[in-house]
């Protein structure tokens, strides 16, 4: 696909809110016990849901929410080439949330005749080295403008803003329900069955908020180990519009979950449409 | 029986004098590498609702400032149904792991008037994990296969 093709498919607002990586909050345990438990947090966003197969998640972009819903101290931890790790310590008992919320406006517009990328976003070096030299008879491809110093003088703006929620969930002791508080832009899970609380042979139900309000959205589930499968093998639900979905697992393990909408009502300006994605690290346990 | 409501509450269950005996055999292994294994025995109630436990055998007295709770969650099915709601150690409930060997438990007096089930489970360091459900009436018996022996009811 030439990169032309490719931002007129991203300025096509095309129906899928397909994004580029699968990110992801791995815990190394869902459920603990005791006053002393430590949890380590992978963050990442990859290709294949829980390989680390493409980039970290910045450790500045990760906040935790402790089990009375106030925020917790900033992780600490490493950024290596493909992840990055910091170990929380579980002081307290109740669930506790670790989530990253990213807000980005991206897409063309014509500048002085040139349809020129716009993000919101300054993108920093990439982390595999820089881009390989266009092809040949390409142009050389222009950076992005960024959004703030797009000019008034620029036309047919085709903007998208993506609101993008990745979270995990970790208990000690018993489940509950403050941490799932907070900052409700975009889309939020309320728990009906606690996400901490999942076995295999037990439905699930969770309810979907759009800015804090009950909405229908698209759910998409993937199991891990896509590397042993011929494909993603993903179920595809669809929440009522109380936005309630009840999943049925297929078998215990480690699910990805993914609930997108699209709505109109973009917080920019001058986007037209504004793209929700929400993705949640699941364990389901085995009866 | 103010006190028989208050353990009741707190998901233990209250063991009176009583004839009724559960009797748990914890197989010998031949492994390599053995620990005695984590084990709970708790009644389920047939129309569902909290656990009640009969017996916890763990870590208890372990000297890491958690007084050996902290595998407990390695008991899934227990630690779910009410396991992690308790406070232990709990007088009559909680006690150190066993050797193997096979141990009588007391029930509690309404253990077999016929609400509930009970479960054994069973799970070792480095070794499995097994849940073993038989119907709580005198005579029954069931058997696991890995981690637990026979279990019957008498």
């Amino acid at each position: 696909m030439t990169r032309t093709v490719l931002a007129a498919a991203i300025a096509a607002l095309s129906a899928s809110a397909a994004l580029a990586d699968h990110a992801f909050l791995m815990p190394s345990a869902s459920n603990l016990n005791g006053s002393q438990s430590i949890v380590q947090i992978d963050a990442a966003g990859a290709d294949n849901v829980f390989q680390f197969d493409h980039r970290p998640i910045p450790l500045d972009q990760i906040r935790v929410w402790r089990p009375d819903g106030s925020e917790g101290a900033k992780p600490e931890g490493i950024t290596s080439r493909f992840r990055s790790t910091f170990d929380l310590k579980l002081d307290a008992p109740g669930t506790w949330k670790v989530a990253t919320v990213a807000a980005i406006v991206g897409g063309t517009a014509m500048v002085d005749g040139v349809e020129r990328r716009v993000s919101s976003m300054r993108f920093g070096p990439r982390p595999g080295g820089p881009p390989p030299a266009a092809g040949p008879g390409e142009p050389p491809r222009q950076p992005p403008i960024l959004l703030a110093e797009l000019p008034a003088t620029a036309t047919d703006l085709k903007l998208v803003e993506t609101l993008t929620r990745t979270e995990t969930f970790v208990t000690v002791g018993s489940p509950t329900t403050q941490a799932f508080g907070g900052d409700t832009r975009g889309i939020t899970l309320q728990p009906i069955t606690h996400p901490t609380d999942l076995v295999a042979n037990e439905p699930a139900k969770f309810r979907f908020l759009i800015d804090g309000k009950p909405a229908k959205v698209a759910v998409h589930l993937v199991a891990s180990g896509q590397r042993f499968r011929d494909n993603e093998a993903a179920t595809d639900l669809t929440t009522g519009a109380d936005g309630v979905v009840t999943i049925r697992w297929p078998a215990a393990g480690y699910y990805w979950l993914n609930a997108t909408a699209e709505d109109d009502k973009p917080t920019e300006r001058r986007a037209s449409v504004r793209r929700l994605s929400y993705a949640a690290t699941l364990e389901v346990a085995a009866p | 029986m103010r006190l028989s409501s208050l353990t009741l509450i707190g998901g233990l269950a209250a063991v009176p004098a009583t004839a009724a005996t559960v009797n748990v055999t914890i197989p010998r292994l031949s492994v390599a590498e053995y620990s005695k294994p984590y084990v709970a025995v708790y009644l389920e109630p047939a129309a569902g609702g909290p656990a009640k436990t009969v017996a916890i055998w763990y870590g208890l007295g372990k000297r890491d400032g958690e007084n050996g709770t902290k595998w407990l969650t390695e008991l899934r099915a227990w630690w779910r149904k009410g396991g992690r709601s308790l406070h232990l150690p709990a007088d009559g409930v909680s006690s150190p792991t066993k050797a193997p060997g096979s141990y009588a438990i007391p029930l509690p007096a309404d253990a077999l008037s016929g609400g509930y089930q009970i479960v054994v489970e069973a799970a070792r360091e480095h070794g499995g994990r097994e849940l073993v459900t038989l119907p709580a009436k005198v005579g029954a018996s069931a058997s696991g296969k890995t981690e637990l022996g026979a279990v019957t009811i008498r």
